[in-house]
C-alpha cells in the first residue's frame, strides 16, 4: 500500500475523466474523491513509519543528462500534500454551490482536477525534470482557470499575463536542468551534485531556482500577474492564487535550501526581495478599490514574509507560515466569494459596505481570518509562524527584521480596511442572500485551521528536521505561543486594524489610498506588442520585400560567419 | 540486379515512389479520390520495404519520411483543392516530393542534396497552387520564386565547393591552396542557407510562412511534415560532416525561435499561428542539428515528436476552410475528439510539460548548453517558453465549445485513424521516451 503513496498525483485523474466525459449525478461530484485521496495519502504517510518513499525510473529520457523519473514522498512532501488535499477539498465542496448555475461547471471541475494533479506532481517531484513537469502544469491550469470566464474582457489578458510571468520561471528551471551535469538533478542532493561542472557553481543554480520561485510566487518585479489573476472565479483564487500554487515557489526554496545556503549572496537577495515585496504589496493592497485585488496584494505581502524567512536562513519558519497562511488566506478568499456571490457579482468595495447584519456568520469567519492574517498572539495560527519569521529577521539582519515589523502595521491596516469596508457597518442597501451549507462548511473548517494550526508547530518542526536539514542550521527554531516580539507585532497589527476601522468610518467603504502608476509593466507590454506587430509585418505578401530579406539575411550571415572565423 | 541493391536506401525508396507517381499521373484522368489515396499508401509501403528488410541507421530517415507521408495522406481531402479532379495530380506531386525528400534526407553528396531539394520544393510549389482562389496561386508563385532563390544559392555554393575541393562529396577536404579553405567554408554556408529554406529557418523562412497562410491544408501538411523531416535530417547530416557550420546554424536557429515567438504573438488565427510555429520548430530542429553528431538521437526524437504533434493539430483541422480566427474557434463546428486532439497537439507544440514537445525541447536545450553555449541556450529557452503564449491563446475557447452541438458534429474515419496514430506516437514519446530515443540513437 505504501508504495502507491508517491503516485498520489494520479488520484484526481479518474475524476477528471469522469467529469470531462459527463459522468456522475452532477458536475463536480465525480471529482470530489480526488482531493480527499490526496489528503489521505499525505496523512497516511504521516501516521505511518515516516520512511521516505522514492520511486525511480532510471532511464526515462536517455537524451537528457538527468534521465530519471523520480518521485519522492518525505515529510515535506507529505505535509504539503495534506495542505493541497485539505484546501482543495474545501474549495471543491464550496464550488459545488458557488458554480452551480454556471454553464461551464463541468469544465471548471475538470480543470480543477488537472490543477490538483499537477500540483501534487510538483510536490512529489524527486528531481528537477519531474518538478518542471508539475511546475509548468500548474501554470497551464492557472492560465486556463484565470481565463475561464471568456466573456469577461479582462480574463484573457490576465491569463496571458500569468502565463508570461510563469514562462520566465519555466525558462529558469529549463536552464537549471540544462546546465546540471548528468544524473545530478535530485532535488534533495543538489548541494552535493558536482557543482564544479556548473558555470558559476552553486550561485548560478541557486539564482535560477530563485528566479523560478519568484515567478511562481509573484515576488519582486514579477508580482504583476497575481492581482490580475483575480479575474478568475473566486474558488480558483482561493485554491491556486492564495494557498497552493503561489506557495510553490516557497516550497521549492525550502526543498532546495541546502543548495541555497551554499550561495549566501543569493540568500541575501531573497531576503531583500521578500522584505521589499512584503512592504510594497502591503501599500498596494491599501490602494485597491476592488475586494479581491486587495486580498491578492495581501497574499503577495505574506509570500514576501515567507521569502524573507528563507533569506534569513529560516526555511522552517517559511514553510510553517506557508501552512498557516494556506488556511487563513483560503478562508478570506472563500469569504470574499460568499460576499461576491451574495452581492450578485459585485466586487467593488465602495458598493459592498455594511453586510454585517445580512451575513453574520460570514462576518465572524472573516474576522477570524483577518486576525490570523494580522497574527493575533495565542489565538491564531498566523501569530506562531509570523513570530518565527520576525525572530529570524532580527537575528540575521536586524534592519530587515525591523522593516518586516513595520510591515505588520501595514498588514493590520489593509486587513482592517477590507473587513470594515465590507462588514464594518450595518446600513447596506444591497440585498445579499445568505450562503448555503456547501459554502459555509468549508469556511468553518478553514477557520478551525486558522486558529489551531499554530499549535502543531513543535511537532511539525520535529517532523521536518530531516527534510529541511534543520540540523545543519544549528538548533531548530522553537515554536512558542507567546513572546515579547510576538506581543509587540500583535499589538501593532491590531492597532493598524483599528486605525483602518476609523479610516473606513470617516471615508466610507470605498476608502483607499491614491494609486501609484507602475509604468514599466505597461511599457513592457506595449513594447512586446510593437515588436510582435513589426515582426509579423515583415510578412506582408510583397515578394520584393521577401527577396530583399533573403538577400540581406544571406549577406549578413556570410559576414557573421566571416567575422566569427 | 546487383547495381539496384547497391543503390543507397534513399534512392531505392525514391525510385519506388517515382514509379508510383508516374502510374498515378498516367491514370490521372480515370483515378478517383479513394483509389488515389490507396495508391499513395501502397507506394509508401512498397518504398518502405527495402528499409524494413535491412534496418540500419541509414534507413531511419527514409522510414521517418515515409511515415510522415502516410500520415499526410491520411489527412488529405480533395475539398480544399480548386477542383476535386486535381486529387490525382496532388497525389502524384506528393509522391514526387516524397521521393525528393528521401533523397535529400539520405544524401551523401551535394548533387543528391540539390536534386532532393529541387524535387521537393517544386512539388510543394505546385501543390500550393492547387488550392481554391487567387490567394493560393499567389502563395504558390511566391513560394516558387523564393525556392528558386534558395536553389540558386545552393547551386552557387556547390559550384564554389567543387572549385575549392575538386569534389561533390559532403566531407571533401579543400585543395592545398591558401584561399581554398575559406572558399569551401563560404560554399558550405551558402548550401546550408539554401537548405534553411525548407527548414523554415531565418532568413529563408518567408516561403513556408506564405504556405501556411494561403495554401490548401493538404499542402501545409506535406510542407510541415515530409519536407520538414527531410530538411532536418539533411541539416543534421550537413552539420555533422561540416563542424564549421555549427556556430552559424546555431545562431540562425535561435534567431528563428525568437522571431517566431514575436511573430506568433501578433497572430489572431490558427493558420498564422501554425506558420510561425513552423519557423520556431525549424529553429529548434536546426539548433539540435547544430549540436553535431552527439545530438543525432535528439534530432530524430524532436523530429518524431514534431511530426506527431503537427499531425494531431492538422488532423483536428482537416476539412476546415479559412483562417480559423481565435475569436470564432469556440463556435467552429469541430467535435469533441478533434478539439481534444487539437488541444493536445497545441500543448505539445508549445512544449508544455509533460507533453512530448516539452521533453523534446529540454533534450535540445540540454545538448545546446554544452555545444552552442549558454547565451544561445538562454535565448532559445526564453523564446521557447514565451512561444507557448501564442499556442495557448485559443485553448480556453477550444475547451469552452460555446454554442457547438458536439453530438451532431461527426469525425470522418480517416481523420479518426490519423488522430489515433499520431496520438499514439505522441503518447509513446511522452510515456516511454526512452524507447524511440534509444532506437533513434
Amino acid at each position: 500500500m505504501n508504495t502507491l503513496l508517491p503516485w498520489a498525483f494520479v488520484a484526481t485523474l479518474p475524476g477528471l475523466v469522469a467529469t470531462a466525459c459527463g459522468r456522475g449525478p452532477r458536475p463536480g461530484i465525480a471529482s470530489l474523491p480526488g482531493p480527499v485521496l490526496v489528503f489521505a495519502a499525505g496523512l497516511l504517510w504521516l501516521l505511518g513509519d515516516q520512511t521516505p518513499l522514492v520511486v525511480t525510473h532510471a532511464n526515462w529520457l536517455p537524451l537528457l543528462g538527468d534521465a530519471a523519473f523520480v518521485l519522492r514522498l518525505d515529510a515535506l512532501a507529505a505535509v504539503m500534500l495534506c495542505v493541497v488535499g485539505a484546501v482543495s477539498t474545501c474549495v471543491y465542496v464550496y464550488s459545488l454551490e458557488y458554480m452551480r448555475h454556471d454553464a461551464g461547471q463541468r469544465r471548471f471541475f475538470a480543470l480543477l482536477d488537472f490543477f490538483v494533479a499537477t500540483m501534487c506532481l510538483l510536490v512529489l517531484a524527486g528531481n528537477l525534470v519531474v518538478l518542471l513537469a508539475g511546475w509548468a502544469g500548474v501554470g497551464l491550469a492557472s492560465f486556463l482557470l484565470i481565463s475561464f470566464w471568456r466573456e469577461k474582457p479582462e480574463a484573457m489578458p490576465a491569463g496571458l499575463q500569468a502565463l508570461a510571468a510563469n514562462a520566465i520561471g519555466d525558462a529558469a528551471l529549463l536552464l537549471a536542468i540544462a546546465l546540471l551535469p548528468a544524473g545530478a538533478g535530485d532535488l534533495t542532493s543538489l548541494h552535493t551534485a558536482s557543482l564544479a561542472a556548473v558555470p558559476g557553481g552553486a550561485s548560478t543554480l541557486a539564482a535560477l531556482l530563485v528566479i523560478a520561485a519568484a515567478a511562481k510566487s509573484a515576488q519582486g518585479p514579477l508580482y504583476f500577474w497575481l492581482p490580475s489573476a483575480m479575474a478568475g472565479p473566486t474558488p480558483v483564487s482561493a485554491l491556486i492564487h492564495a494557498a497552493t500554487m503561489v506557495a510553490a515557489g516557497v516550497y521549492l526554496l525550502c526543498r532546495t535550501f541546502p543548495l541555497l545556503s551554499l550561495a549566501p549572496g543569493v540568500l541575501l537577495a531573497v531576503a531583500w526581495i521578500g522584505v521589499i515585496t512584503a512592504l510594497l504589496a502591503g501599500i498596494g493592497s491599501l490602494q485597491q478599490p476592488n475586494y479581491k485585488r486587495g486580498l491578492a496584494y495581501s497574499t503577495l505581502s505574506q509570500l514576501g514574509y515567507m521569502f524573507a524567512a528563507v533569506g534569513f536562513h529560516a526555511p522552517f519558519a517559511a514553510f510553517f507560515h506557508l501552512l498557516t497562511h494556506a488556511s487563513f488566506k483560503a478562508l478570506l478568499f472563500l469569504v470574499a466569494g460568499v460576499v461576491i456571490h451574495a452581492a450578485d457579482g459585485e466586487e467593488r468595495l465602495a458598493r459592498l459596505g455594511g453586510l454585517r447584519t445580512q451575513l453574520k456568520s460570514t462576518a465572524l469567519l472573516a474576522f477570524i481570518g483577518s486576525m490570523a492574517l494580522i497574527g493575533l498572539p495565542v489565538l491564531t495560527a498566523g501569530a506562531f509562524s509570523k513570530d518565527l519569521i520576525l525572530e529570524a529577521g532580527f537575528e540575521h539582519a536586524p534592519a530587515l527584521g525591523g522593516l518586516l515589523l513595520l510591515g505588520v502595521v501595514l498588514t493590520g491596516l489593509y486587513t482592517g480596511r477590507l473587513w470594515f469596508a465590507v462588514f464594518g457597518r450595518s446600513d447596506s442597501t444591497l440585498h445579499a442572500h445568505a450562503p448555503g451549507a456547501c459554502m459555509t462548511l468549508p469556511l468553518a473548517v478553514l477557520a478551525l485551521g486558522a486558529c489551531g494550526l499554530g499549535w502543531l508547530g513543535p511537532q511539525l518542526g520535529a517532523l521536518l528536521q530531516g527534510s529541511l536539514f534543520l540540523d545543519a542550521l544549528g538548533t531548530p527554531p522553537a515554536v512558542h505561543a507567546w513572546s515579547s516580539l510576538g506581543a509587540l507585532a500583535g499589538a501593532l497589527g491590531a492597532g493598524g486594524f483599528l486605525i483602518a476601522g476609523l479610516w473606513v468610518r470617516k471615508a466610507g467603504s470605498g476608502a483607499c489610498m491614491p494609486a501609484l502608476v507602475v509604468p514599466w509593466i505597461d511599457a513592457t507590454r506595449d513594447l512586446s506588442a510593437l515588436a510582435a506587430r513589426r515582426v509579423a509585418g515583415v510578412h506582408d505578401g510583397r515578394l520584393v520585400g521577401y527577396l530583399f530579406c533573403c538577400v540581406v539575411g544571406t549577406g549578413l550571415t556570410m559576414l557573421l560567419s566571416r567575422l566569427g572565423a | 540486379m546487383q547495381w539496384l541493391l547497391d543503390l543507397p536506401h534513399g534512392v531505392r525508396s525514391a525510385a519506388v515512389l517515382g514509379l508510383f507517381a508516374t502510374v498515378v499521373l498516367v491514370g490521372a484522368v480515370r483515378l478517383r479520390t479513394a483509389s488515389c489515396s490507396a495508391i499513395a499508401l501502397l507506394a509508401s509501403l512498397f518504398a518502405a520495404i527495402p528499409t524494413i528488410l535491412a534496418p540500419t541507421a541509414e534507413t531511419f530517415p527514409v522510414l521517418l519520411v515515409l511515415t510522415a507521408l502516410i500520415g499526410c495522406e491520411l489527412l488529405m481531402r480533395s475539398d480544399d483543392l480548386a477542383d476535386a479532379q486535381h486529387r490525382a495530380e496532388s497525389v502524384a506531386l506528393q509522391l514526387l516530393g516524397a521521393a525528393g525528400a528521401c533523397v535529400l534526407a539520405t544524401a551523401q553528396d551535394w548533387l543528391s542534396l540539390l536534386i532532393g531539394f529541387e524535387s521537393m520544393s517544386l512539388a510543394v510549389a505546385v501543390l500550393a497552387g492547387l488550392g481554391r482562389g487567387v490567394r493560393s496561386l499567389e502563395v504558390a508563385f511566391r513560394f516558387f520564386v523564393l525556392s528558386a532563390v534558395a536553389a540558386a544559392t545552393m547551386v552557387y555554393g556547390i559550384a564554389l565547393f567543387s572549385y575549392a575541393t575538386g569534389s561533390f562529396a559532403l566531407d571533401a577536404a579543400p585543395l592545398v591552396h591558401p584561399g581554398h579553405a575559406a572558399l569551401a567554408r563560404a560554399a558550405v554556408l551558402l548550401i546550408a542557407l539554401g537548405l534553411a529554406f525548407e527548414l523554415a529557418v531565418v532568413p529563408s523562412h518567408l516561403g513556408t510562412l506564405g504556405i501556411c497562410y494561403g495554401a490548401p491544408l493538404s499542402c501545409i501538411t506535406f510542407a510541415m511534415t515530409v519536407s520538414k523531416v527531410a530538411a532536418a535530417l539533411a541539416m543534421m547530416r550537413l552539420c555533422a560532416q561540416r563542424p564549421e557550420l555549427q556556430p552559424v546554424v546555431a545562431v540562425l536557429a535561435v534567431l528563428s525561435i525568437v522571431w517566431s515567438t514575436f511573430g506568433g504573438l501578433a497572430q489572431q488565427h490558427v493558420r498564422g499561428m501554425l506558420a510561425y510555429s513552423a519557423v520556431g520548430h525549424g529553429g529548434f530542429l536546426a539548433l539540435a542539428a547544430a549540436c553535431g553528431p552527439a545530438a543525432q538521437g535528439t534530432v530524430g526524437y524532436y523530429t518524431l515528436v514534431y511530426v506527431a504533434s503537427v499531425a494531431l493539430v492538422l488532423a483536428a483541422l482537416s476539412g476546415q476552410r479559412g483562417e480559423l480566427s481565435f475569436a470564432e474557434i469556440a463556435r467552429t463546428p469541430i467535435g469533441g475528439m478533434r478539439r481534444f486532439a487539437l488541444v493536445l497537439g497545441l500543448l505539445s507544440l508549445a512544449g508544455v510539460p509533460p507533453s512530448p514537445g516539452f521533453l523534446a525541447k529540454i533534450a535540445v536545450l540540454s545538448q545546446a548548453w554544452g555545444t552552442a553555449g549558454p547565451w544561445l541556450t538562454i535565448g532559445a529557452a526564453l523564446g521557447g517558453v514565451f512561444g507557448a503564449l501564442y499556442y495557448l491563446k485559443p485553448v480556453p475557447d477550444l475547451l469552452a465549445m460555446r454554442g457547438v452541438d458536439v453530438e451532431r458534429v461527426s469525425t470522418p474515419t480517416r481523420v479518426r485513424i490519423a488522430i489515433a496514430l499520431s496520438g499514439a506516437a505522441a503518447l509513446l514519446c511522452m510515456v516511454v521516451p526512452n524507447l524511440p530515443a534509444s532506437w533513434l540513437s
